[in-house]
């Protein structure tokens, strides 16, 4: 009795804390974890667990974040020396150092709703609701020299700060999954069909910014070329000129954002597992390839502009006798006006074009060895895309199932360049299995200097496993 | 054993979970200080103005004191005061407000009663009676016709008496005339001779002889009175009557036929006696009055007046009653004389004498100050017999009073006005903010006279302006003719003296500059020539006139100046620049103005009233060039950086206040001479060039 209790205090614990916790993207960990079902979420034809039903509750089945940057917190962010060695510093030279050309920065997250998977001799089936949340920001290095910079060293230029992105979408998954085998068991694949509703979306089609300093300093020439498509409950404001003036969610309902029809797209993973000796299996899949079509809600906005500072002209506010006389503080507040204005968008270049987000797509090319019955290592490689970012991982594993109810994961993932020690337990209680799965377990000692990090915590209800 | 490692396994997820965390990362001891320090290039502010503009920002307190010559364009400096000094011309003369004009006493002279005339018929009956030999007992054959005989009477006398003349009981006469006429009606020519006698003076008026009168004839004799004195008590007294009778004819003896005497007095002049005066107009009489100045040297030509009022009065010592009608031919109203009629003893009304015109100068003797008259007496017919006496007199007063006199002409003796000390301050907003001086080419005093005071005279004035730090400097005018009407009619003269660098000490006086009080004084000193006043070429005077001097100083922006400094204080909050560590400001400038303009930054607590520190002294603007030879200006393109530095910059943070301070500077380092066009053009365009941390 004071056993169950004291499990059950250890488990809410453990909940409690996963639950606050940052977490990671798609793991590399979890494909070749044994006795996991949620691998086939990396692959639909790889089943690392035997048994015949799988259940998931909702909220409970798998909770994941993922977290990718080109940058750590620490690189921008980080203790002081010497009399601010007790506070934080923002250091711009080091992170500017630290940058790409192109950088990204990445938050995935899903939360199941349910999960149900079931096994009939050689096929499996599955049926998930899943919530997801992709949110992705890319930026140009040149923002930042600029930023760091300032204009004077790029006079008598048009520097280019380089493209902003911002693509967010939620939206909810419904997923038919299918997998069998064949050739005498050798070859198992798998399908998943993913019915996509979208329930709100911010697309950067195109945001890009310049400014030209003139040669003779004469002139700055701010320009801008933004096309931009939002999905959202949401309405635009417009002033008494018709300029944009924010955005009005009065109306929103958290029940309308969640049951949102009319958003809605396809996706599918493919996979397949092949036994190639009795000791080494290769695996390949291609995860959501899809797309979503937002049609709901839309608000596009297409606008291009052109701005030239010049200075501030007072040849009519010297001689304040002449009949077209202008006070000088209102010239600083027309010209602010006018600038104002000039980056606001006018309501003619609103509109309500529908717009597709696709899916980050994820391709697994892996294989294992089993060095015996309890223990396989596997390697694995992830190739990510999510639009212009792309990301290549690399995942050496262990794999151990150290008795019938519990199975351990050690990997090390060298994601882009940076190096990752991953972690993965499986523990089964009865029915009941309780896993956690990250790529980058260091990380989560501090999070300010890592760049790559994902966390998946779960429970499953498994029954009928061989 | 089992559940050992379930437990482990538990402390290890544990563990895991608890150590994801971001302690390392404290928002709450996160700097504000971004570390960031961007170098910043952008246009501030451009401007393309005028030269006028800038004058115009920079004095819009007073707007009238800075103008442009509407035809070149030059800027200069206008000052204007009007009636910087006044004067009340009617404080100049002393003028009476009355006058008692009399005239001396006159004699009214002969009086003339009426012609008078008296007969006296002696008939042939009356003859027979009184002479002798009943005239040959004529009377017997009275109704017959006969041979009337020879008669002779040759005395003694035989008395007649005549009716007393009726105008008079006595007289004496200063002249007349007796006409004697002897009218025959006998029918015989007759000679007679007598005396007519006057009874009471027992005297011979007249001996009258007619020699053979015939029948039905007359015959008149005159005689002179002139001299005489008689009574009205007068006989005939017949000394002689003779006739040769008729014969050889015959006449009808009728005891009734006559001779007549007249006895006729014409053309009396009386010099005294009792008489009855006829209405008559005695002889004129003229004289002249005095007009009495408080000025003692004033010699009144003429005078218009603007309001008095006149009245005669007259004295009589006589009986006689009438009127004098008394003239003032040089007193005139409307082109009129002026006239009254006024009882011989008594009072006239008043005349009133607005606008009268009075000549002091008829008399060629002594051409001023004096009025002639004239009267004449207008007798009565008297009632009854009255004494009179040709030398009683009668006397004419005349009173002016409530004179109010609005011009006058003369010759008004040396006279002095003198200009009290005065005061007045320019406040010429521009010269207040500037430090140190310039000199101006061709700066004017003018000196704008109204004038109505019909003298010459020769002004002597001063001028002495300070500035702020209470050095002064005088302008030392020449003296000058004050501008004179050409004439009464002319009204007043307006004219302007201007003192510019040759006749004065102008340029000293303008280059102080004249930022404090400017004190005057002086003095007008008429009549100090030699020249004589003449009526042909008189002082004259319009007491209604104002005299004024208005002040007008005209100061063309043609100036030498090295350094002149203009300063303005501006407030600041010196927190608002805690993010820029240096600022470089670039002006690039087209500048037609040929001034070269630095300008330096003094960074100021007011509250301590320390200066906290001070920026270089730096150029922004290079003058534009200047023709030698024809003045004419070609702008110059310049790029000048004033820069602030780290040190300005913290300084700048530390005070609450910027004491702007511009030097400015004509060409060639302040020896040249910098007109200033208020079309001139300045095109400047302002680069911040800053390092701001962020």
């Amino acid at each position: 009795m004071r056993n169950i209790f004291t499990k059950i205090g250890l488990i809410g614990l453990i909940l409690l804390t996963g639950i606050l916790t940052v977490s990671a993207q798609e793991s590399t960990t979890l494909q070749f974890m044994k006795g996991m079902p949620q691998s086939a979420l990396t692959n639909p034809a790889l089943h690392n667990d035997s048994s015949k039903v799988v259940i998931g509750l909702p909220g409970l089945s798998g909770i994941s974040f993922g977290f990718n940057s080109d940058f750590a917190i620490h690189d921008l962010i980080h203790k002081g020396t010497g009399m601010l060695k007790d506070s934080d510093v923002w250091d711009i030279e080091n992170f500017h150092g630290k940058l790409k050309s192109t950088n990204s920065v990445e938050l995935n997250t899903s939360i199941p709703l349910l999960f149900l998977g079931f096994r009939n001799k050689k096929s499996f089936f599955s049926l998930g609701i899943t919530e997801k949340v992709v949110a992705q920001v890319t930026f140009d290095k040149s923002l930042v020299t600029f930023i760091k910079d300032g204009n004077a060293p790029y006079i008598g230029q048009n520097f280019d700060l380089g493209k902003i992105g911002i693509n967010t979408f939620g939206y909810r998954e419904y997923a038919f999954g299918y997998s069998n085998e064949f050739l005498k068991d050798k070859l198992t694949i798998g399908v998943k069909a993913k019915f996509l509703s979208g329930e709100a979306a911010f697309h950067t089609e195109r945001m890009n910014m310049k400014v030209e300093t003139a040669a003779d300093q004469s002139y700055l020439n701010l320009s801008t070329d933004m096309d931009i498509n939002i999905s959202a409950p949401v309405t635009v404001k417009y002033d008494e000129n018709d300029y944009f003036d924010g955005m009005n969610g009065d109306n929103f309902k958290a029940g309308d954002y969640l049951n949102q029809k009319g958003n809605s797209g396809m996706a599918f993973d493919f996979g397949a597992v092949y036994k190639l000796t009795p000791k080494i299996t290769l695996s390949g899949s291609i995860i959501d390839l899809g797309k979503i079509s937002f049609k709901k809600n839309l608000i596009s906005m297409k606008h291009t502009n052109t701005y030239k500072w010049d200075g501030v002209d007072f040849s009519n506010s010297v001689d304040d006798s002449k009949g077209d006389y202008v006070d000088p503080s209102d010239l600083f507040d027309n010209e602010t006006d006018k600038m104002k204005d000039s980056f606001k968008p006018k309501k003619s270049e609103f509109g309500a074009e529908s717009f597709d987000m696709t899916l980050p797509t994820k391709i697994f090319l892996g294989g294992t060895y089993e060095v015996n019955k309890i223990f396989n290592v596997g390697l694995l490689d992830c190739i990510y895309k999510n639009g212009d970012v792309s990301r290549n991982t690399i995942t050496a594993s262990g794999n151990a199932q150290l008795c019938k109810f519990f199975s351990l994961s050690g990997s090390y993932s060298n994601i882009s360049g940076s190096s990752n020690v991953g972690l993965g337990m499986a523990m089964r209680l009865g029915a009941m299995q309780l896993y956690f799965v990250s790529d980058n377990v260091l990380a989560l000692n501090d999070l300010t200097k890592t760049e790559n990090t994902n966390f998946r915590f779960g429970m499953n209800f498994l029954f009928g496993r061989n | 054993m089992k559940k050992s490692p379930l437990f482990l396994c538990l402390v290890l997820l544990l563990f895991l979970a608890n150590s994801c965390n971001l302690d390392s990362l404290d928002f709450n001891k996160l700097s504000d200080d971004l570390n960031l320090n961007p170098e910043v290039v952008a246009p501030l502010a451009t401007a393309d103005i005028t030269v006028w503009d800038l004058i115009h920002s920079a004095n819009n307190n007073n707007d009238d004191v800075i103008t442009k010559d509407p035809t070149t364009g030059l800027v200069k400096i206008v000052y204007k005061q009007d009636n910087l000094y006044t004067y009340n011309v009617r404080d100049f003369l002393d003028f009476p407000t009355q006058q008692s004009l009399s005239a001396d006493n006159k004699a009214l002279g002969e009086v003339s009663p009426s012609d008078v005339s008296v007969s006296r018929k002696v008939t042939l009956q009356e003859m027979t009676e009184t002479l002798p030999g009943a005239v040959n007992n004529v009377a017997a054959f009275s109704g017959q016709t006969i041979i009337f005989q020879p008669y002779s009477f040759t005395g003694p006398t035989v008395i007649y008496g005549v009716n007393p003349f009726s105008d008079f009981t006595s007289v004496t006469l200063s002249k007349g005339t007796l006409e004697v006429k002897l009218e025959n009606k006998l029918k015989i020519p007759i000679t007679i001779e007598g005396i007519l006698y006057d009874k009471t003076k027992q005297a011979n008026i007249a001996s009258v002889a007619f020699a053979n009168i015939q029948p039905s004839s007359t015959s008149t004799q005159p005689f002179t009175l002139d001299g005489k004195q008689l009574s009205n008590q007068i006989e005939f007294r017949l000394t002689k009557f003779t006739t040769p009778g008729s014969n050889p004819g015959t006449v009808l003896i009728d005891l009734q036929d006559y001779f007549n005497m007249t006895f006729s007095m014409k053309d009396l002049k009386v010099s005294a006696g009792n008489l009855m005066v006829k209405a008559q107009t005695l002889d004129e009489s003229k004289g002249i009055m005095s007009f009495s100045f408080p000025e003692a040297d004033l010699k009144a030509f003429s005078t218009v007046l603007k309001k008095g009022t006149l009245t005669f009065k007259s004295t009589n010592t006589s009986n006689l009653t009438g009127s004098i009608n008394i003239t003032l031919p040089e007193i005139k109203k409307n082109g009129t004389p002026v006239t009254a009629t006024i009882p011989l003893t008594g009072n006239s009304s008043s005349i009133d004498l607005a606008g009268a015109n009075i000549n002091f100068a008829s008399d060629a003797t002594k051409p001023y100050n004096q009025v002639p008259y004239t009267y004449t007496v207008q007798v009565n017919k008297s009632s009854t017999y009255i004494d009179y006496v040709s030398t009683q007199t009668i006397k004419m007063e005349v009173t002016l009073t409530n004179l109010d006199f609005k011009s006058i002409s003369g010759d008004f003796g040396k006279q002095k006005i003198n200009i009290a000390q005065g005061v007045f301050d320019m406040n010429v907003e521009m010269l207040d903010k500037i430090n140190g001086s310039f000199k101006l080419t061709d700066p004017k005093l003018n000196l704008i006279i109204h004038n109505p005071i019909g003298a010459p005279a020769t002004v002597n004035l001063d001028f002495s302006a300070t500035n702020k730090k209470n050095e002064s400097v005088a302008l030392k005018p020449n003296p000058f003719n004050l501008p004179v009407p050409a004439d009464i009619n002319s009204g007043t003269k307006t004219e302007t003296v201007t003192f510019n660098k040759s006749n004065s000490n102008i340029v000293n006086f303008i280059a102080l500059p004249p930022t404090g009080k400017i004190t005057y004084s002086g003095l007008v000193d008429f009549n100090s020539g030699t020249t004589p006043i003449t009526a042909a070429n008189p002082n004259f005077l319009d007491l209604d006139a104002p005299f004024s001097i208005d002040l007008a100083m005209d100061l063309p922006l043609q100036l030498q100046t090295k350094d002149l400094a203009f300063s303005d204080t501006t407030k600041i909050t010196g927190s608002d620049y805690d993010k820029i560590e240096t600022a470089d400001l670039v002006l690039t400038a087209t500048n037609g103005l040929p001034l070269d303009i630095d300008i330096q930054l003094a960074f100021v607590d007011t509250n301590t009233h320390k200066q906290i520190g001070v920026s270089t002294k730096s150029k922004i603007l290079t003058s534009a060039q200047v023709n030698a030879t024809d003045n004419s200006i070609t702008p110059v393109k310049s790029t000048n950086t004033f820069t602030l530095t780290k040190t300005d910059l913290e300084n700048l943070r530390k005070s609450n206040s910027i004491v702007f301070t511009g030097f400015v500077s004509s060409p060639s380092a302040g020896t040249s001479v910098a007109t200033i066009w208020s079309t001139s053009k300045i095109a400047l365009s302002v680069v911040i060039k800053s390092k701001v941390n962020l």
